[in-house]
């Protein structure tokens, strides 16, 4: 009866046991970013971007930010449809949601929103989403100014590029606002879009000459969008893609090449030696490199899954004439920055330096350079110290203090 | 003793388990059922879509109109391509008082948003 009883307790034990080990894996699991996103596995491509957007906005509605941006995280390494479509692009949408969700349904008080640090992921894409917005809907250079100088008070300790990004943002909300304003008749004319947000930026009180800059090159930037997509009229010149630019005045051809040239990728059929003489055509050597830079960099976006750059950029890269080589490493470190896997964007950079490289000794030390010039972009200061402390000793240099 | 624990501690899970599952079955999306109805307006105010999320029979003819003073531009997601039901797109801004009415001829779960404010989003569920 005794040996009985216990092999009754026992199976009962190992059964009781089994069902709260199985439940309790159950309901971890459940919670795992992988696993919630994948209900969007069977979708196709564009079907499973939207399906991701829904079920992060659900987070979002809910106030956690963080929890919206674990699943960003999970969906790009899952989905090649979404780390190859555009990860700026989505992180945008990550932007709008929380200005709809949290600003606008909210207290509309920007105090009352934390800024994890997931929100630089993709190119800082989540406020320029977040900005954008803000700024159409209150297009007054004195309340971008404020919000600026708020954000770089608050978070430029961990987001060395907040300050810029802002700038930026505000002019998509500039000229996002005033596109309502303009006529018909005036589609197509860059002036007739570009002029009014242009002044708006250059009235901002109290902005450095590098944040006008940056919020001439966010009008810009949504300019060359409409070109690209075809919309108020505009068309992208593919044939010949600074015309346009060439034809500005000087204090807006700057940022008209920088944004013009983020095209180039598909205006080159991702050829970095078109790109350079598309360049070279440009007589001011800043300009050049930068609008040589910026195309490479936007050549990622497009090559990213399965490191395609490897085989489309990096072999052209290394057999380029000076200086448009090390143009190019630096372009291709920060494409790779730009359109990394979130929080974890040093990594193919890093590995481009330490192996890719290893043969060139002026080009490593070219992209040792520009990446631990990028790791403040995205990482505190903590951060930035573990990384540094993995490269070479010869580049530590490279790094703070 | 070691059954007491553990069918206290089964109990305490399962309950557990049944409270989030439960949770997480309430969490679905409002959804305005329309079927039946062969007109059907969404307008988008001040809070967004109204309906936001709508089910409705294929065939269905939905007006979309505003009661903002801004243009308006309702289209497919995803934003800013529309790639997911290109047709579901008026290719151009929409004054505040012009309504544009789409016939949905497709079946399936159509994400939507205002290509101006791309903030505004809702969802189109179109049945057989």
């Amino acid at each position: 009866m005794l040996v009985n009883s216990n092999i009754l307790y026992g199976i009962i034990l190992l059964c009781g046991s089994a069902l709260v080990v199985f439940a309790s894996a159950l309901f971890v699991l459940s919670f795992s970013p992988q696993h919630i996103i994948s209900k969007c596995d069977s979708a196709s491509d564009a079907q499973q971007v939207d399906c991701v957007y829904r079920i992060v906005d659900g987070y979002i509605a809910k106030g956690d930010i963080s929890g919206g941006f674990k699943l960003f995280g999970a969906a790009y390494s899952r989905y090649h449809s979404f780390a190859g479509t555009g990860c700026h692009r989505h992180a945008h949408r990550m932007g709008d949601m929380v200005y709809y969700n949290l600003y606008l349904s909210g207290s509309k008080n920007i105090n009352d929103i934390y800024f994890p640090q997931d929100t630089t992921a993709c190119g800082y894409g989540f406020f320029h989403g977040f900005i954008e917005h803000l700024i159409q809907d209150n297009p007054n250079p004195l309340f971008v100014t404020e919000v600026c100088t708020h954000l770089t008070d608050t978070l430029s300790d961990r987001m060395g590029n907040i300050e810029i990004i802002c700038y930026h943002g505000s002019g998509h909300g500039f000229v996002l606002h005033h596109s309502e304003t303009v006529r018909e008749d005036e589609w197509g004319n860059v002036l007739a879009f570009a002029e009014e947000p242009i002044r708006a930026c250059e009235s901002l009180p109290g902005a450095s000459d590098v944040a006008i800059e940056e919020c001439r090159q966010g009008v810009f930037n949504i300019i060359v969008d409409w070109m690209s997509d075809e919309e108020y009229g505009f068309a992208y010149n593919w044939e010949d893609p600074l015309k346009t630019c060439r034809a500005l005045e000087a204090h807006m051809q700057y940022a008209c090449y920088y944004e013009m040239s983020q095209k180039l990728d598909t205006a080159s059929n991702l050829d970095p030696r078109k790109i350079m003489h598309i360049a070279s055509e440009v007589a001011d050597k800043e300009a050049e490199k930068v609008i040589f830079a910026t195309g490479i960099a936007g050549m990622v976006q497009q090559t990213i899954v399965e490191e395609r750059w490897k085989k489309s950029i990096l072999p052209s890269c290394v057999t380029l004439p000076s200086p448009f080589d090390e143009y190019c490493i630096e372009g291709l470190v920060h494409g790779l920055f730009e359109h990394g896997p979130p929080l974890r964007e040093y990594e193919f950079p890093l590995y481009l330096c330490s192996t890719d490289l290893q043969k060139f000794e002026v080009l490593q030390d070219v992209c040792y350079k520009a990446s631990v010039k990028r790791l403040e972009r995205f990482y505190d200061d903590a951060k930035v110290g573990t990384i540094c402390a993995t490269i070479p000793q010869q580049y530590m240099g490279f790094c703070k203090g | 003793m070691s059954l007491k624990i553990t069918t206290m501690t089964t109990v305490v899970v399962v309950i557990v388990f049944s409270v989030w599952l439960f949770a997480n079955l309430k969490q679905r999306t409002e959804i305005a059922d329309l079927r039946g109805n062969q007109e059907v307006s969404i307008v988008l105010t001040d809070e967004g879509y109204r309906p936001r999320n709508v089910l409705i029979d294929v065939g269905t003819r939905v007006t979309f109109s505003t009661t903002r003073n801004n243009n308006h531009w309702p289209a497919s997601n995803l934003h800013p391509s529309h790639e997911i039901y290109s047709e579901f797109d008026p290719k151009r801004p929409l004054g505040p008082s012009e309504e544009w009415t789409f016939i949905f001829n497709k079946k399936g779960e159509w994400g939507m948003h205002d290509h101006i404010r791309s903030y505004y989003t809702g969802v189109i569920y179109v049945s057989e």
